[in-house]
Protein backbone atom coordinates (compact mmCIF):
# COMPACT_ATOMS: atom_id res chain seq x y z
CA UNK A 1 0.00 0.00 0.00
CA UNK A 2 2.81 2.28 0.87
CA UNK A 3 4.24 1.96 -2.36
CA UNK A 4 1.08 3.39 -4.28
CA UNK A 5 0.71 6.17 -1.98
CA UNK A 6 2.58 9.21 -3.26
CA UNK A 7 1.83 7.81 -7.26
CA UNK A 8 -1.99 8.33 -6.27
CA UNK A 9 -2.35 11.21 -5.23
CA UNK A 10 -5.12 13.98 -6.86
CA UNK A 11 -3.38 15.63 -9.57
CA UNK A 12 -2.38 12.30 -11.26
CA UNK A 13 -5.39 10.41 -10.08
CA UNK A 14 -7.63 13.70 -11.45
CA UNK A 15 -6.01 13.51 -14.59
CA UNK A 16 -7.26 10.02 -15.79
CA UNK A 17 -10.79 10.85 -15.86
CA UNK A 18 -10.17 14.01 -17.76
CA UNK A 19 -8.12 12.90 -20.36
CA UNK A 20 -10.65 10.17 -20.77
CA UNK A 21 -13.41 12.24 -21.11
CA UNK A 22 -11.47 15.06 -23.71
CA UNK A 23 -9.31 12.54 -25.47
CA UNK A 24 -12.10 9.38 -25.51
CA UNK A 25 -9.94 6.59 -26.61
CA UNK A 26 -6.53 9.14 -26.41
CA UNK A 27 -6.82 8.96 -22.43
CA UNK A 28 -6.82 5.10 -22.33
CA UNK A 29 -2.77 5.29 -22.46
CA UNK A 30 -2.96 7.40 -19.37
CA UNK A 31 -5.29 5.16 -17.77
CA UNK A 32 -2.85 2.43 -18.69
CA UNK A 33 -0.18 3.95 -17.61
CA UNK A 34 -1.82 4.92 -14.11
CA UNK A 35 -1.98 1.51 -13.03
CA UNK A 36 1.00 -0.41 -15.13
CA UNK A 37 3.63 2.40 -13.71
CA UNK A 38 4.01 2.00 -10.54
CA UNK A 39 3.89 -1.93 -10.99
CA UNK A 40 6.69 -1.49 -13.51
CA UNK A 41 8.53 0.21 -10.55
CA UNK A 42 8.12 -1.88 -8.06
CA UNK A 43 9.76 -4.91 -9.59
CA UNK A 44 12.68 -1.93 -11.12
CA UNK A 45 12.77 -1.07 -7.69
CA UNK A 46 16.81 -2.71 -6.10
CA UNK A 47 17.01 -6.13 -4.73
CA UNK A 48 17.76 -5.48 -1.12
CA UNK A 49 20.85 -8.14 -2.42
CA UNK A 50 22.21 -5.77 -4.72
CA UNK A 51 22.50 -2.84 -2.31
CA UNK A 52 18.72 -2.08 -1.34
CA UNK A 53 17.90 1.76 -1.56
CA UNK A 54 20.13 4.50 -2.87
CA UNK A 55 20.92 7.56 -1.60
CA UNK A 56 20.59 10.30 -3.69
CA UNK A 57 21.19 14.10 -3.30
CA UNK A 58 18.52 15.91 -1.05
CA UNK A 59 18.51 18.98 -4.22
CA UNK A 60 17.64 16.19 -6.60
CA UNK A 61 15.10 14.21 -4.83
CA UNK A 62 13.15 18.06 -4.00
CA UNK A 63 13.00 18.30 -8.12
CA UNK A 64 11.27 15.53 -7.93
CA UNK A 65 8.66 15.73 -4.82
CA UNK A 66 8.60 19.46 -4.36
CA UNK A 67 6.38 19.89 -7.91
CA UNK A 68 4.38 16.90 -6.75
CA UNK A 69 3.12 18.78 -3.83
CA UNK A 70 2.88 22.09 -5.70
CA UNK A 71 0.74 20.40 -8.32
CA UNK A 72 -1.52 19.19 -5.59
CA UNK A 73 -1.79 22.47 -3.76
CA UNK A 74 -2.18 24.15 -6.77
CA UNK A 75 -5.27 21.61 -7.43
CA UNK A 76 -6.41 22.66 -3.82
CA UNK A 77 -6.26 26.39 -5.19
CA UNK A 78 -8.40 25.17 -8.04
CA UNK A 79 -10.68 23.36 -6.24
CA UNK A 80 -11.61 26.98 -3.65
CA UNK A 81 -11.83 29.30 -7.32
CA UNK A 82 -14.04 26.61 -8.75
CA UNK A 83 -16.06 26.98 -5.72
CA UNK A 84 -16.39 30.35 -5.80
CA UNK A 85 -13.94 31.42 -3.10
CA UNK A 86 -10.28 32.82 -3.29
CA UNK A 87 -6.97 30.70 -3.88
CA UNK A 88 -5.86 30.41 -0.30
CA UNK A 89 -8.82 29.27 1.00
CA UNK A 90 -7.90 25.85 -0.97
CA UNK A 91 -4.42 25.57 -0.61
CA UNK A 92 -3.97 27.17 3.41
CA UNK A 93 -6.62 23.82 5.07
CA UNK A 94 -5.02 21.78 2.36
CA UNK A 95 -1.04 22.48 4.13
CA UNK A 96 -2.18 22.92 7.49
CA UNK A 97 -3.54 19.46 7.25
CA UNK A 98 -0.69 18.00 5.73
CA UNK A 99 1.90 19.66 8.41
CA UNK A 100 -0.63 18.34 11.41
CA UNK A 101 -0.11 15.13 9.71
CA UNK A 102 3.45 15.39 9.78
CA UNK A 103 3.17 16.48 13.53
CA UNK A 104 1.01 15.00 15.26
CA UNK A 105 2.95 11.29 15.90
CA UNK A 106 -0.31 8.82 16.73
CA UNK A 107 -1.51 9.89 13.10
CA UNK A 108 1.84 9.92 11.44
CA UNK A 109 1.46 6.24 12.95
CA UNK A 110 -2.14 5.66 11.51
CA UNK A 111 -1.31 7.47 7.95
CA UNK A 112 -1.52 4.29 5.58
CA UNK A 113 -5.88 4.12 6.83
CA UNK A 114 -5.86 7.30 4.48
CA UNK A 115 -5.96 5.43 1.21
CA UNK A 116 -8.79 3.25 1.73
CA UNK A 117 -10.53 5.91 3.64
CA UNK A 118 -9.93 7.99 0.26
CA UNK A 119 -10.82 5.00 -2.10
CA UNK A 120 -13.79 4.00 -0.37
CA UNK A 121 -15.16 8.18 -0.12
CA UNK A 122 -14.29 8.28 -4.38
CA UNK A 123 -16.24 5.20 -5.01
CA UNK A 124 -19.06 5.67 -2.87
CA UNK A 125 -20.56 8.98 -5.62
CA UNK A 126 -19.91 6.76 -8.03
CA UNK A 127 -21.97 3.67 -6.90
CA UNK A 128 -24.74 6.17 -6.16
CA UNK A 129 -24.50 7.45 -9.86
CA UNK A 130 -24.66 3.53 -11.31
CA UNK A 131 -27.48 2.80 -9.28
CA UNK A 132 -29.35 6.30 -9.95
CA UNK A 133 -28.83 5.94 -13.53
CA UNK A 134 -30.35 2.08 -13.65
CA UNK A 135 -27.76 0.92 -15.57
CA UNK A 136 -24.03 -0.13 -15.48
CA UNK A 137 -21.19 1.56 -16.95
CA UNK A 138 -20.59 -0.98 -19.88
CA UNK A 139 -24.20 -0.09 -21.22
CA UNK A 140 -23.71 4.01 -20.90
CA UNK A 141 -20.73 3.42 -22.69
CA UNK A 142 -22.46 1.75 -25.46
CA UNK A 143 -25.02 4.06 -24.89
CA UNK A 144 -22.79 6.75 -25.09
CA UNK A 145 -20.47 5.60 -28.23
CA UNK A 146 -24.26 5.75 -30.03
CA UNK A 147 -24.91 9.11 -30.00
CA UNK A 148 -25.34 11.31 -32.43
CA UNK A 149 -23.86 14.68 -30.64
CA UNK A 150 -23.56 15.85 -27.48
CA UNK A 151 -26.35 18.63 -26.88
CA UNK A 152 -27.39 20.38 -23.78
CA UNK A 153 -30.61 18.76 -22.01
CA UNK A 154 -33.39 21.12 -21.41
CA UNK A 155 -32.88 20.78 -17.49
CA UNK A 156 -29.33 21.72 -17.69
CA UNK A 157 -27.96 24.21 -15.36
CA UNK A 158 -26.15 26.30 -18.14
CA UNK A 159 -29.82 26.44 -19.74
CA UNK A 160 -32.36 26.88 -17.04
CA UNK A 161 -29.93 29.19 -14.87
CA UNK A 162 -26.72 30.03 -16.72
CA UNK A 163 -23.45 28.78 -15.44
CA UNK A 164 -19.63 30.59 -15.50
CA UNK A 165 -17.80 29.71 -18.87
CA UNK A 166 -13.99 30.16 -19.57
CA UNK A 167 -10.17 29.55 -18.52
CA UNK A 168 -9.23 30.19 -14.79
CA UNK A 169 -6.13 31.20 -16.55
CA UNK A 170 -5.06 31.84 -20.54
CA UNK A 171 -7.62 32.51 -23.48
CA UNK A 172 -10.30 29.77 -24.58
CA UNK A 173 -12.37 29.97 -27.92
CA UNK A 174 -15.93 28.31 -27.72
CA UNK A 175 -16.42 26.96 -31.46
CA UNK A 176 -19.74 26.52 -32.54
CA UNK A 177 -21.02 24.30 -35.00
CA UNK A 178 -24.22 25.21 -35.28
CA UNK A 179 -26.67 28.39 -34.69
CA UNK A 180 -27.22 29.16 -30.88
CA UNK A 181 -29.09 31.94 -29.44
CA UNK A 182 -26.66 32.49 -26.42
CA UNK A 183 -27.35 35.01 -23.09
CA UNK A 184 -24.53 36.30 -21.69
CA UNK A 185 -25.52 37.15 -17.73
CA UNK A 186 -22.65 39.47 -16.80
CA UNK A 187 -22.47 43.25 -18.49
CA UNK A 188 -19.10 43.53 -20.37
CA UNK A 189 -17.83 43.64 -23.80
CA UNK A 190 -18.63 40.11 -25.76
CA UNK A 191 -15.54 39.36 -28.29
CA UNK A 192 -16.64 37.35 -31.32
CA UNK A 193 -15.03 35.88 -33.94
CA UNK A 194 -16.82 35.99 -36.92
CA UNK A 195 -16.58 33.75 -40.15
CA UNK A 196 -18.22 35.48 -43.17
CA UNK A 197 -17.76 33.19 -45.84
CA UNK A 198 -14.14 32.07 -45.08
CA UNK A 199 -13.07 35.63 -43.83
CA UNK A 200 -12.54 36.10 -40.79
CA UNK A 201 -13.05 38.92 -38.52
CA UNK A 202 -13.23 39.78 -34.54
CA UNK A 203 -16.12 41.69 -33.57
CA UNK A 204 -16.88 43.12 -30.08
CA UNK A 205 -20.32 43.83 -28.88
CA UNK A 206 -21.37 45.48 -25.85
CA UNK A 207 -24.73 43.31 -24.38
CA UNK A 208 -27.04 44.34 -21.35
CA UNK A 209 -27.68 41.52 -18.81
CA UNK A 210 -30.27 38.93 -20.24
CA UNK A 211 -30.11 40.58 -23.77
CA UNK A 212 -29.21 37.54 -26.50
CA UNK A 213 -26.96 37.38 -29.39
CA UNK A 214 -27.37 34.25 -32.59
CA UNK A 215 -23.98 32.90 -32.98
CA UNK A 216 -23.96 30.86 -36.12
CA UNK A 217 -21.84 27.84 -37.49
CA UNK A 218 -18.16 28.73 -38.35
CA UNK A 219 -18.59 31.61 -35.15
CA UNK A 220 -15.85 31.53 -32.33
CA UNK A 221 -16.61 33.28 -28.94
CA UNK A 222 -13.43 34.49 -27.28
CA UNK A 223 -13.25 33.98 -23.40
CA UNK A 224 -10.52 35.31 -21.51
CA UNK A 225 -11.62 34.66 -18.27
CA UNK A 226 -15.15 33.02 -16.60
CA UNK A 227 -18.32 34.68 -17.48
CA UNK A 228 -21.88 33.75 -16.81
CA UNK A 229 -23.50 32.34 -19.96
CA UNK A 230 -26.82 30.62 -20.46
CA UNK A 231 -27.23 28.61 -23.78
CA UNK A 232 -29.77 26.99 -25.81
CA UNK A 233 -31.72 24.05 -25.13
CA UNK A 234 -30.71 21.09 -27.31
CA UNK A 235 -28.14 22.83 -29.12
CA UNK A 236 -24.55 21.22 -29.49
CA UNK A 237 -21.93 21.72 -26.68
CA UNK A 238 -19.40 23.63 -28.08
CA UNK A 239 -16.20 21.92 -27.63
CA UNK A 240 -17.53 18.46 -27.40
CA UNK A 241 -16.66 15.65 -29.93
CA UNK A 242 -18.64 15.42 -33.11
CA UNK A 243 -20.33 13.09 -31.58
CA UNK A 244 -19.98 9.55 -29.62
CA UNK A 245 -18.18 7.10 -32.29
CA UNK A 246 -15.41 10.05 -32.51
CA UNK A 247 -15.58 10.24 -28.64
CA UNK A 248 -15.13 6.02 -28.46
CA UNK A 249 -12.83 4.83 -31.34
CA UNK A 250 -10.91 8.19 -32.97
CA UNK A 251 -7.81 10.28 -32.13
CA UNK A 252 -7.84 13.80 -32.06
CA UNK A 253 -4.46 14.04 -32.73
CA UNK A 254 -2.43 14.00 -35.93
CA UNK A 255 -0.62 10.76 -36.49
CA UNK A 256 3.04 11.81 -36.08
CA UNK A 257 2.41 13.82 -33.20
CA UNK A 258 0.33 10.76 -32.02
CA UNK A 259 3.34 8.38 -31.64
CA UNK A 260 5.94 10.44 -30.09
CA UNK A 261 3.44 12.05 -27.50
CA UNK A 262 2.61 7.95 -26.79
CA UNK A 263 6.33 7.11 -26.21
CA UNK A 264 6.70 10.62 -23.94
CA UNK A 265 3.85 10.05 -22.30
CA UNK A 266 4.88 7.06 -21.54
CA UNK A 267 8.47 7.07 -20.43
CA UNK A 268 7.70 10.02 -18.42
CA UNK A 269 5.31 8.45 -16.10
CA UNK A 270 7.49 5.05 -16.44
CA UNK A 271 10.56 6.61 -15.12
CA UNK A 272 8.44 9.21 -12.86
CA UNK A 273 7.13 6.04 -11.13
CA UNK A 274 10.67 4.12 -10.53
CA UNK A 275 11.72 8.01 -9.18
CA UNK A 276 9.40 7.71 -6.71
CA UNK A 277 8.93 4.06 -5.91
CA UNK A 278 13.19 3.66 -6.15
CA UNK A 279 14.59 5.73 -3.73
CA UNK A 280 13.88 6.13 -0.29
CA UNK A 281 12.66 2.05 0.35
CA UNK A 282 14.39 0.17 2.24
CA UNK A 283 13.63 -2.80 -0.09
CA UNK A 284 11.39 -3.24 -2.52
CA UNK A 285 8.05 -3.99 -1.84
CA UNK A 286 6.67 -7.56 -1.39
CA UNK A 287 4.26 -9.58 -3.08
CA UNK A 288 1.57 -8.80 -0.11
CA UNK A 289 2.28 -4.71 -0.32
CA UNK A 290 1.91 -4.99 -4.13
CA UNK A 291 -0.82 -7.06 -4.36
CA UNK A 292 -3.56 -4.58 -1.83
CA UNK A 293 -1.41 -1.32 -3.70
CA UNK A 294 -1.77 -2.93 -7.06
CA UNK A 295 -5.69 -3.76 -6.12
CA UNK A 296 -6.03 -0.11 -4.77
CA UNK A 297 -4.40 1.21 -8.59
CA UNK A 298 -6.77 -0.96 -10.06
CA UNK A 299 -10.03 0.16 -7.93
CA UNK A 300 -9.09 4.06 -8.88
CA UNK A 301 -8.51 3.12 -12.47
CA UNK A 302 -12.40 1.82 -12.51
CA UNK A 303 -13.50 5.20 -10.48
CA UNK A 304 -11.90 7.04 -13.15
CA UNK A 305 -13.64 5.25 -15.83
CA UNK A 306 -17.02 5.44 -14.67
CA UNK A 307 -16.44 8.97 -13.79
CA UNK A 308 -15.62 9.77 -17.63
CA UNK A 309 -18.33 7.84 -18.83
CA UNK A 310 -21.07 9.23 -16.70
CA UNK A 311 -19.63 13.02 -17.36
CA UNK A 312 -19.87 12.01 -21.24
CA UNK A 313 -23.04 10.79 -21.12
CA UNK A 314 -24.82 12.87 -18.18
CA UNK A 315 -22.83 15.91 -18.50
CA UNK A 316 -21.23 16.90 -21.57
CA UNK A 317 -21.32 20.34 -20.27
CA UNK A 318 -18.10 19.59 -19.03
CA UNK A 319 -16.50 20.21 -22.37
CA UNK A 320 -17.21 23.85 -22.58
CA UNK A 321 -13.95 25.59 -22.27
CA UNK A 322 -12.07 22.74 -21.55
CA UNK A 323 -12.10 19.47 -19.27
CA UNK A 324 -10.81 21.30 -16.13
CA UNK A 325 -9.92 18.30 -12.98
CA UNK A 326 -12.08 20.33 -10.30
CA UNK A 327 -15.00 20.51 -12.14
CA UNK A 328 -15.25 16.56 -12.00
CA UNK A 329 -15.82 16.78 -8.59
CA UNK A 330 -19.37 17.93 -9.82
CA UNK A 331 -20.41 15.57 -11.23
CA UNK A 332 -22.89 13.82 -8.84
CA UNK A 333 -24.61 17.23 -8.71
CA UNK A 334 -25.17 16.86 -12.34
CA UNK A 335 -26.03 13.47 -12.93
CA UNK A 336 -28.70 13.53 -9.61
CA UNK A 337 -30.40 16.46 -10.40
CA UNK A 338 -32.44 17.88 -7.68
CA UNK A 339 -31.39 15.17 -5.43
CA UNK A 340 -30.64 16.41 -2.18
CA UNK A 341 -28.17 13.57 -1.75
CA UNK A 342 -26.11 15.47 -5.23
CA UNK A 343 -23.68 17.61 -3.01
CA UNK A 344 -23.60 15.77 -0.23
CA UNK A 345 -22.17 12.93 -2.85
CA UNK A 346 -20.09 15.83 -4.41
CA UNK A 347 -18.36 16.57 -0.86
CA UNK A 348 -17.51 12.55 -0.35
CA UNK A 349 -15.53 12.74 -3.49
CA UNK A 350 -13.57 16.25 -2.05
CA UNK A 351 -12.69 14.01 1.28
CA UNK A 352 -11.79 11.34 -0.62
CA UNK A 353 -9.20 13.55 -2.76
CA UNK A 354 -7.98 15.23 1.18
CA UNK A 355 -7.50 11.63 2.20
CA UNK A 356 -5.44 10.70 -1.27
CA UNK A 357 -3.52 14.01 -0.72
CA UNK A 358 -2.87 13.77 2.92
CA UNK A 359 -1.35 9.91 2.25
CA UNK A 360 0.46 10.98 -0.50
CA UNK A 361 2.08 14.07 1.22
CA UNK A 362 3.32 11.52 4.55
CA UNK A 363 4.87 9.00 1.72
CA UNK A 364 6.66 12.10 -0.48
CA UNK A 365 7.84 13.21 3.27
CA UNK A 366 9.14 9.95 3.40
CA UNK A 367 10.90 10.06 0.54
CA UNK A 368 12.66 12.40 2.23
CA UNK A 369 13.71 10.73 5.00
CA UNK A 370 16.88 11.40 6.16
CA UNK A 371 17.18 14.98 5.29
CA UNK A 372 16.02 16.83 8.50
CA UNK A 373 13.26 18.87 8.40
CA UNK A 374 13.36 19.94 4.90
CA UNK A 375 9.44 18.76 4.67
CA UNK A 376 8.44 21.96 6.57
CA UNK A 377 10.24 23.68 4.04
CA UNK A 378 8.73 21.97 1.25
CA UNK A 379 5.20 22.87 1.92
CA UNK A 380 5.64 26.22 3.09
CA UNK A 381 7.13 27.37 -0.46
CA UNK A 382 4.97 24.99 -2.35
CA UNK A 383 1.96 26.29 -0.59
CA UNK A 384 3.37 30.13 -1.62
CA UNK A 385 3.82 29.43 -5.47
CA UNK A 386 0.33 27.42 -5.33
CA UNK A 387 -1.28 30.57 -4.57
CA UNK A 388 -0.37 31.61 -8.15
CA UNK A 389 -2.80 29.64 -10.83
CA UNK A 390 -0.41 26.83 -12.68
CA UNK A 391 -1.83 24.12 -14.42
CA UNK A 392 -1.75 21.41 -11.59
CA UNK A 393 -1.29 18.84 -14.52
CA UNK A 394 1.74 20.33 -16.20
CA UNK A 395 3.35 20.54 -12.76
CA UNK A 396 2.81 16.58 -12.24
CA UNK A 397 4.61 16.17 -15.79
CA UNK A 398 7.08 18.02 -14.79
CA UNK A 399 8.26 16.46 -11.27
CA UNK A 400 7.55 13.09 -13.39
CA UNK A 401 9.98 13.93 -15.89
CA UNK A 402 12.78 15.22 -13.91
CA UNK A 403 12.40 11.99 -12.32
CA UNK A 404 12.86 9.71 -15.13
CA UNK A 405 15.63 12.02 -16.54
CA UNK A 406 17.92 11.84 -13.76
CA UNK A 407 16.71 9.30 -11.22
CA UNK A 408 15.41 6.57 -13.38
CA UNK A 409 18.50 5.83 -15.28
CA UNK A 410 20.27 5.24 -11.67
CA UNK A 411 17.69 2.99 -9.76
CA UNK A 412 17.55 0.80 -13.15
CA UNK A 413 20.91 0.62 -14.59
CA UNK A 414 22.46 0.99 -11.15
CA UNK A 415 25.31 3.66 -10.35
CA UNK A 416 28.29 1.72 -11.12
CA UNK A 417 30.73 1.08 -7.99
CA UNK A 418 34.14 1.87 -9.70
CA UNK A 419 33.14 4.93 -11.34
CA UNK A 420 31.04 7.37 -8.55
CA UNK A 421 31.47 10.36 -10.65
CA UNK A 422 29.64 8.75 -13.24
CA UNK A 423 26.42 9.17 -11.35
CA UNK A 424 26.52 12.38 -10.59
CA UNK A 425 27.61 12.94 -14.31
CA UNK A 426 24.58 11.17 -15.22
CA UNK A 427 22.05 13.53 -12.61
CA UNK A 428 23.33 16.70 -13.76
CA UNK A 429 22.96 15.34 -17.19
CA UNK A 430 19.13 14.27 -17.33
CA UNK A 431 18.55 17.47 -15.12
CA UNK A 432 20.25 20.50 -17.50
CA UNK A 433 18.69 18.36 -20.67
CA UNK A 434 15.17 18.05 -18.94
CA UNK A 435 15.33 22.17 -17.82
CA UNK A 436 17.23 23.11 -21.35
CA UNK A 437 14.77 21.83 -23.19
CA UNK A 438 12.11 22.88 -21.20
CA UNK A 439 13.17 26.80 -21.45
CA UNK A 440 13.90 26.53 -25.41
CA UNK A 441 10.08 25.18 -25.73
CA UNK A 442 9.04 27.87 -23.91
CA UNK A 443 11.49 30.94 -25.70
CA UNK A 444 10.63 29.69 -28.85
CA UNK A 445 7.49 27.79 -29.49
CA UNK A 446 7.71 24.50 -31.42
CA UNK A 447 6.61 24.11 -34.85
CA UNK A 448 6.70 20.63 -36.24
CA UNK A 449 4.92 17.73 -34.36
CA UNK A 450 8.37 15.89 -33.11
CA UNK A 451 10.10 19.01 -31.43
CA UNK A 452 5.92 19.40 -30.10
CA UNK A 453 6.34 16.15 -28.45
CA UNK A 454 10.15 16.79 -27.27
CA UNK A 455 8.93 20.19 -25.58
CA UNK A 456 5.56 18.40 -23.99
CA UNK A 457 7.69 15.46 -22.65
CA UNK A 458 11.53 16.62 -22.52
CA UNK A 459 12.00 13.47 -20.60
CA UNK A 460 12.15 12.07 -24.29
CA UNK A 461 15.85 13.93 -24.98
CA UNK A 462 16.89 14.06 -21.29
CA UNK A 463 16.65 10.49 -20.00
CA UNK A 464 18.20 8.65 -22.59
CA UNK A 465 21.11 10.89 -22.82
CA UNK A 466 21.52 10.46 -18.79
CA UNK A 467 21.28 6.23 -19.46
CA UNK A 468 24.02 7.15 -22.10
CA UNK A 469 26.40 9.27 -20.13
CA UNK A 470 26.25 6.38 -17.11
CA UNK A 471 27.05 3.88 -19.21
CA UNK A 472 29.62 5.45 -21.17
CA UNK A 473 31.51 7.21 -18.15
CA UNK A 474 30.88 4.20 -15.82
CA UNK A 475 32.57 1.90 -18.02
CA UNK A 476 36.13 0.75 -15.86
CA UNK A 477 39.46 2.40 -16.83
CA UNK A 478 41.51 0.50 -19.31
CA UNK A 479 44.73 -1.02 -17.49
CA UNK B 1 16.89 -7.08 -18.66
CA UNK B 2 14.07 -8.37 -16.28
CA UNK B 3 11.54 -10.93 -18.04
CA UNK B 4 8.98 -8.64 -15.66
CA UNK B 5 9.69 -6.09 -16.94
CA UNK B 6 9.72 -6.96 -20.30
CA UNK B 7 6.55 -8.44 -20.16
CA UNK B 8 5.23 -5.34 -18.97
CA UNK B 9 6.37 -3.08 -21.50
CA UNK B 10 4.47 -5.69 -24.19
CA UNK B 11 1.42 -5.06 -22.11
CA UNK B 12 1.94 -1.28 -22.60
CA UNK B 13 2.92 -1.57 -26.08
CA UNK B 14 -0.04 -3.28 -27.15
CA UNK B 15 -2.58 -0.88 -26.67
CA UNK B 16 -0.99 2.14 -29.11
CA UNK B 17 -0.55 -1.46 -31.25
CA UNK B 18 -4.51 -1.86 -30.83
CA UNK B 19 -4.81 1.93 -31.73
CA UNK B 20 -2.29 2.11 -35.05
CA UNK B 21 -3.91 -1.43 -36.25
CA UNK B 22 -4.95 -1.75 -39.43
CA UNK B 23 -9.09 -2.15 -40.31
CA UNK B 24 -9.88 0.09 -37.07
CA UNK B 25 -9.33 -3.45 -35.33
CA UNK B 26 -9.95 -1.31 -31.69
CA UNK B 27 -13.14 -0.51 -32.55
CA UNK B 28 -14.43 -3.91 -32.84
CA UNK B 29 -17.21 -4.37 -30.70
CA UNK B 30 -16.99 -7.25 -27.80
CA UNK B 31 -20.46 -6.97 -25.58
CA UNK B 32 -21.16 -3.87 -26.75
CA UNK B 33 -18.10 -2.00 -26.05
CA UNK B 34 -14.78 -1.57 -28.06
CA UNK B 35 -11.43 -3.87 -28.35
CA UNK B 36 -9.53 -0.96 -27.23
CA UNK B 37 -11.37 0.04 -24.34
CA UNK B 38 -11.90 -3.46 -23.08
CA UNK B 39 -7.97 -3.79 -23.24
CA UNK B 40 -6.80 -0.42 -21.83
CA UNK B 41 -9.83 0.02 -19.18
CA UNK B 42 -9.48 -3.33 -18.28
CA UNK B 43 -7.88 -6.57 -19.61
CA UNK B 44 -4.20 -4.78 -19.89
CA UNK B 45 -4.04 -3.16 -16.31
CA UNK B 46 -5.60 -6.30 -14.82
CA UNK B 47 -2.76 -8.66 -17.00
CA UNK B 48 -0.18 -6.45 -15.58
CA UNK B 49 -0.89 -6.94 -11.87
CA UNK B 50 -1.31 -10.62 -12.19
CA UNK B 51 2.04 -11.19 -13.74
CA UNK B 52 3.96 -8.34 -11.06
CA UNK B 53 2.01 -10.16 -8.28
CA UNK B 54 3.52 -13.19 -9.53
CA UNK B 55 6.63 -12.32 -10.40
CA UNK B 56 7.48 -10.72 -7.07
CA UNK B 57 8.68 -13.07 -3.94
CA UNK B 58 6.71 -13.55 -1.16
Amino acid sequence: MRFVSAWANPALLLAVPAALIAGGRDGLWLGLLFVVAPLFASLAAPEPAAGGAQTFPPAVLLLVVGPIAWANLSLAGDVATWMGGPRWLGVIPAVLAAAGLALWPRASRRWLWLVPIGLVALLLPAAAMIRASGSNPLAIWTEVASQPAFRFSPQSPWVTEGRPVGPRRGLVALAFDEEHRLTPLDPGPFRVEVNDSGRIQVQEWTLTPGQSVTLRPGDRLQLDGPRRLKFEADRRVPGAPASGIAWADSSFAPRSLRLLSILGLGLTLLGGAVALVGPGTVARPGRAGVALGGAVLLALLAWAECWAIYAVRWAPELYLGGVAGPALLELPRLVLRGSPWGPLLAGAGLVGLLALFLAASHALRERLAGVGGLWAGVLAVTAFLALLPLEPWALMLSALGLGASCLAPLIVLGAPPARPHAATWALGVGVVLFLGVTAAGRLWPPAGPATQALVAYPALVAAPAAAAVLRVAGRPARA
Amino acid sequence: MNRGLFALLLILAALPALFLAPFDLGAVRIAGVSLAWWYGGAVGPLLAFLLTVARLPR
